[in-house]
């Protein structure tokens, strides 16, 4: 009934498995969080041109589910022939590659809410007293919001990172080909040719 | 179908992290120990895996547990009676069902994020009033339905709220097993229009309104229950 010798003997497949899984989860962390600061800073701007476009990015990809994001960008890419006949086209045929980009604009948009939280924690004052030192707003929001409070929130980010972790084998099964061989039963095979 | 999977689905889980809240919390080691194991273990794993683990590997399982009884049940009838004829009292072939085992995985897994959630609200009740309640004389469970439901539904709905979302756009892990909801509707659709985009789109805009509507729900429910509150 359990015999797990075959996992035994194959193991260096499934390692290379987990190197994948790690490696995609890492560096979409770290991409989002490089595009989830300034949409958080966005995010709680005074401007609606700024604050708009943020708000509506983040609610898009929190309240969809992130397998349909994946086959959005997946399989849906193949429909616009102006991407298709585009230097990017082969980028967008390549599973890892959509899978990243995928995971990299959903963690960003969870981020976003993270540092768009932890901006709101520091008070005003602060600010007012940055400003008073004559800080231009860009000084101010590198030292006075930045560096302190957003080592506050880390631990909510940790959160986060691990529901991208279990959606990484989500992927898996988007991907067609020798690489997973796995196939839905009874469905027909994913195909994404053209 | 997507509804009826979360729904079917958010009701195991609570009734799971109900009993899983209350066994955390229960004075028995056994209990703590059985829930505290329950939730380690589902949330460090994958819906995922966990969801084809049950589909795939329960299938195996339960068949193999089947033909076992079947066996044994029928080798005990013929130590008694010589001439018994072999019979299957338990159906040798059991069928999950994608549906079956989608919401038994859903609910089993928010069960434990549930478990978590419901512990908390029980916590932050103030434990005098539990004892004044009992020390008028309430059984148990007069003293829960109304002392301790009413107050921790106030701190529960948060945490309720947030995994009735996550629980929401999880549903669209089923497709993987074959389930016909809407992602795999659109897998088809998608398919023979040589249009993805346009049916995932869709969907995804579908999941948008539900959880917009379940987000003005939600904070209706916690402005009801946040009444005569300071």
């Amino acid at each position: 009934m359990f015999d797990f010798s075959i996992i035994l003997q194959e193991w260096p497949t499934y390692l290379q498995g987990l190197g994948n899984t790690v490696w995609l989860v890492a560096v979409s962390l770290i991409l989002g969080l490089s595009i989830a600061i300034p949409l958080g800073i966005c995010r709680n701007s005074t401007n609606p041109l700024l604050r708009l476009p943020a708000w509506a990015y983040i609610y898009f990809f929190r309240g969809t589910p992130m397998l349909v994001q994946l086959f959005i960008i997946y399989y849906g890419a193949g429909q616009w022939d102006g991407l298709r006949n585009s230097w990017a086209w082969e980028w967008f045929q390549e599973a890892w590659f959509c899978a990243l980009l995928s995971f990299t604009l959903n963690t960003a948009a969870y981020t976003a809410e993270i540092v768009r939280g932890a901006i709101r924690t520091i008070p005003k004052g602060e600010i007012e007293a940055a400003q008073a030192f004559g800080m231009t707003p860009w000084q101010t929001m590198v030292t006075g919001l930045g560096l302190y409070h957003f080592f506050l929130a880390p631990r909510c980010w940790c959160n986060s990172s691990s529901s991208t972790t279990g959606l990484v084998s989500g992927m898996a099964c988007a991907t067609p080909g020798p690489g997973s061989g796995f196939r839905r039963p009874g469905s027909a095979p994913c195909s994404l040719s053209p | 179908m997507t509804l009826q999977v979360s729904l079917l689905s958010v009701v195991l889980a609570m009734v799971l992290g109900m009993i899983g809240a209350v066994s955390k919390l229960s004075r028995y080691r056994m209990a703590k120990r059985l829930a505290t194991l329950y939730t380690t273990v589902v949330r460090g794993i994958p819906d995922l895996i966990l969801m084809m683990l049950l589909f795939f590997g329960g299938q195996v399982f339960v068949n193999f547990l089947c033909t076992q009884i079947n066996e044994h049940l029928n080798e005990w009838v013929l130590q008694g009676n010589a001439q018994h004829e072999w019979t299957a009292y338990v159906p040798e072939y059991v069928d999950i069902s994608p549906f079956i085992a989608g919401v038994l995985t859903i609910g089993f897994i928010f069960g434990a994020y549930m478990t978590e959630t419901f512990r908390g609200a029980i916590l932050a009740v103030d434990r005098g009033q539990l004892e004044a309640a009992a020390a008028y004389g309430m059984t148990p469970w007069q003293v829960f339905r109304r002392v301790l439901f009413p107050q921790m539904v106030r701190h529960a709905l948060p945490g309720f709220g947030n995994n009735w979302l996550v629980l929401l756009k999880t549903t669209a892990l089923v497709s993987v097993i074959g389930l016909d909801d809407m992602v795999r509707k659109a897998g088809l659709a998608a398919g023979t229009t040589q249009l993805p985009f346009t049916f995932y789109m869709a969907v995804a805009l579908i999941f948008l309104v539900f959880t917009a509507f379940s987000t003005t729900l939600l904070k209706w429910a916690e402005r009801h229950y946040s009444i005569q509150t300071r």
